[in-house]
């Protein structure tokens, strides 16, 4: 069984595959290429959904390095009966949210100096790259939303999961996520258009 | 939104150096815990062999404690039952009275103690003295 073997079995299965599973269960028993083929199976599924959320690579790597760490830890946990990569995803968005703390934690704590000159620098940065880039101008307007309602709108709306599954992920109820999704879209909406005008 | 995707910004080598990465942060976490569990085991089958070897070789003599009061109390033989018969008649049963202990009274002066006693009298040249030639107690407790 190579990880190969189980990309292309998860390709054609949405749940979780038999070797997967075996692979899972090999992990599980102290088998540590199993772990590692599991890793290679994932990571770039998981790297996806960090590079989504968190928009830095750096955050991204340290994202998915964090992520399987607690794989390890917690895989003795895994019910079978469930699917893996829903599992695995919700660790990953859990990851997420603790880096997006740390990161505003840290703008919070900038030295007064570099408070004073970030801003106007940022902001004309910003501003030119938003009047050539509108996608540069969404991912920004994403990135200034809470942090549930940004996890909502980019599960949602840019990895076009469905609502039911956005709202496993966040441990919340669908009708809270089409809440935050609906909110999360006029607030990006008025953010667009206030930069335009 | 779907542009938003994007392609990932990240290339196998950072990926084979996340793998990397956290193999070798979860390698070493099953070693120590594989060595912890060992010395464990060794340090309890050391503990038990010097403990049997101990008990082996020079038995601990129990230091005999006294038996506790309550004990003693209860070893005492029960008070005498009178023997009553049923044809004796309820008048007939002797009863014990238990006779309180004499008090012990405080230390009485020996017999040998003088006594002196000097009233003064109107004059002054004139003074009574009386002395006594044997202590009785019992003029000492009636006077």
């Amino acid at each position: 069984m190579t990880a190969a073997a189980i990309v292309i079995d998860e390709a054609e299965d949405a749940g979780t595959s038999p070797l997967l599973l075996a692979a899972i269960r090999a992990a599980k028993s102290g088998n540590e290429s199993a772990f590692e083929e599991i890793m290679l199976a994932s990571e770039r599924r998981v790297a996806a959904l960090a590079w989504r959320i968190t928009g830095d690579a750096e955050e991204t790597k340290e994202a998915i390095q964090e992520t399987f760490l607690r794989l390890f830890r917690h895989l003795g946990r895994y019910d079978e009966t469930q699917d893996f990569f829903g599992w695995l995803f919700r660790i990953a968005v859990n990851v997420c949210r603790d880096i997006e703390k740390r990161r505003r934690r840290r703008r919070i704590f900038f030295p007064i100096d570099d408070a004073h000159e970030l801003p106007s620098n940022a902001a004309r940065i910003d501003d030119d790259l938003a009047k050539r880039d509108d996608l540069a101008l969404l991912r920004r307007a994403i990135d200034a939303l809470p942090p549930k309602e940004k996890l909502a709108i980019v599960l949602r709306d840019v990895e076009e999961r469905s609502t039911d599954e956005v709202a496993r992920l966040l441990g919340s109820s669908p009708a809270t996520v089409r809440v935050q999704v609906m909110k999360a879209r006029m607030k990006i909406k008025q953010w667009i258009e206030r930069w335009r005008r | 939104m779907k542009d938003m995707r994007g392609p990932l910004p990240l290339t196998d080598d950072d990926f084979a150096r996340i793998r990397a990465n956290v193999m070798a942060r979860v390698r070493p976490r099953r070693n120590v815990f594989a060595f912890r569990w060992a010395f464990a085991m060794l340090a309890a089958a050391f503990v038990g062999v010097v403990s049997y070897e101990s008990m082996r070789v020079a038995p601990i003599a129990m230091p005999q404690l006294p038996p506790p009061r309550h004990a003693e109390r209860s070893e005492a033989p029960p008070p005498p039952v009178p023997n009553v018969s049923l044809e004796d008649p309820p008048h007939a049963v002797v009863r014990t009275r238990a006779i309180a202990k004499p008090r012990i009274r405080a230390e009485e002066p020996s017999s040998t103690t003088q006594f002196r006693m000097e009233i003064q009298t109107s004059d002054p040249d004139i003074r009574i003295i009386w002395l006594p030639n044997q202590y009785d107690p019992k003029t000492e407790e009636h006077s």
